[in-house]
């Protein structure tokens, strides 16, 4: 066992109220998750923070941890490698309570890349099917696993300043979408990557979304490559 | 190929022209003139230089290359920064079009008047 002060971010209304420090026992393998579950149980039951399947898979508990846009349940205390264990709500999202945000800023830049698969021959019977060998299959590998946890939008340096960017996941959703080659909607989407305010034009490359983001995706990656194959005039279609 | 595509790679290949025209700049300018080597270095010197077309060529390649990259780097800044319209950001668009006119004519046109 070992004793940690987590300080966590105290937001009733939309006002911010500072930081409050709980004395916390954790267990070696335990987790910042853990950690916040103790504040609540043991000190405080009104702290309020956000988590469903806590393995890393629902995208939910995402916070700033010690500074960092992370996901709770997947970072263990002991890691951190401090007394101190600092939780604030995630960036760029408007706070709802402590440090639980709203998802709504996320989802509305989701939905402007029509993120939902839209089928080139919606009668066919036939089943589409991409070899695994197949150029989409191969390219996209890597980016396929986002669980929409919201890290990427926290730490993105140009989303602090812009409410319009669409940020790194959105634009990551709509790659993915365009190079599929089962999917025919792709002028509704260039349009909104396009876009000089909120589209891929505004990334600096400043790789603070590849560096957070806990499923290892390499969004600055997809954010260049659709940067070269605008240039080029969006191949997609030619995907195989 | 967008607008939008083409400004930013033109920002990409004027950076890239920048690197090389600041070292030729630097270099020219302060370390390979005999004459300054020498600590003898006058306006003459530098207005025989200047009178070539093909330095001129260069230093106003330089003047227009700077101004877009610096102008059009001023503009991200406004509208990365979203405090903005996308009417103001067009205004201010418009602004920096003219300052870069203006400044452009105004460096051109100081070749007019070597004496
Ligand atoms: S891309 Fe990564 S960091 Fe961004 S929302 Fe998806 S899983 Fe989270
Ligand atoms: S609780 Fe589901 S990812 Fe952390």
């Amino acid at each position: 066992m070992s004793s940690y002060g987590v300080r966590v971010a105290r937001n009733q209304g939309g006002i911010g109220r500072g930081y409050q420090t709980f004395s916390v026992e954790l267990e070696d393998r335990m987790t910042v998750l853990d950690a916040l579950f103790a504040v609540q149980r043991d000190h405080d039951p009104s702290f309020t923070f956000r988590c469903a399947c806590r393995v890393g898979m629902c995208g939910t508990c995402a916070v700033s941890i010690n500074g960092i846009p992370r996901l709770a349940c997947r970072t263990r205390a002991s890691s951190l490698g401090a007394p101190e264990i600092v939780v604030a709500p995630l960036p760029n999202l408007p706070v709802l309570k402590d440090v639980a945000v709203s998802m709504e800023p996320f989802f509305e830049q989701w939905k402007r890349v029509t993120p939902g698969f839209r089928p080139k021959h919606p009668e066919s019977k036939e089943l589409a099917i991409v070899p695994a060998s197949s150029q989409y299959m191969r390219m996209t590998g890597g980016k396929r696993d986002c669980i929409t946890c919201g890290a990427c939008f926290g730490a993105c340096g140009v989303k602090a300043t812009s409410g319009e960017y669409l940020g790194p996941a959105a634009i990551n959703r709509a790659l993915l979408r365009l190079a599929d080659p089962r999917d025919e909607a792709v002028a509704p989407r260039m349009k909104a990557l396009d876009s000089e305010r909120a589209g891929v034009w505004r990334c600096h490359t400043q790789f603070n979304c590849t560096a957070v983001c806990p499923k290892g995706i390499s969004l600055t990656d997809s954010i260049v490559w659709l940067k070269r194959a605008m240039l080029r005039r969006a191949p997609f279609e030619k995907l195989p | 190929m967008s607008w939008n595509a083409i400004n930013w790679y033109g920002q990409r290949i004027t950076g890239a022209a920048l690197v090389l025209l600041l070292i030729a700049h630097f270099w020219v300018e302060h370390f390979a003139s005999d004459q300054l080597l020498r600590g003898e270095l006058t306006y003459e010197a530098i207005r025989a230089r200047i009178a070539s077309p093909l330095w001129q060529g260069i230093d106003i390649a330089f003047l227009i290359v700077a101004l877009y990259h610096g102008l059009g780097g001023l503009r991200n800044i406004v509208i990365d920064h979203g405090r903005i319209g996308p009417g103001a950001a067009r205004v201010v668009t418009a602004l920096l079009i003219a300052a870069g006119a203006l400044w452009a004519w105004w460096g051109i046109e100081a070749f007019q008047n070597l004496r």
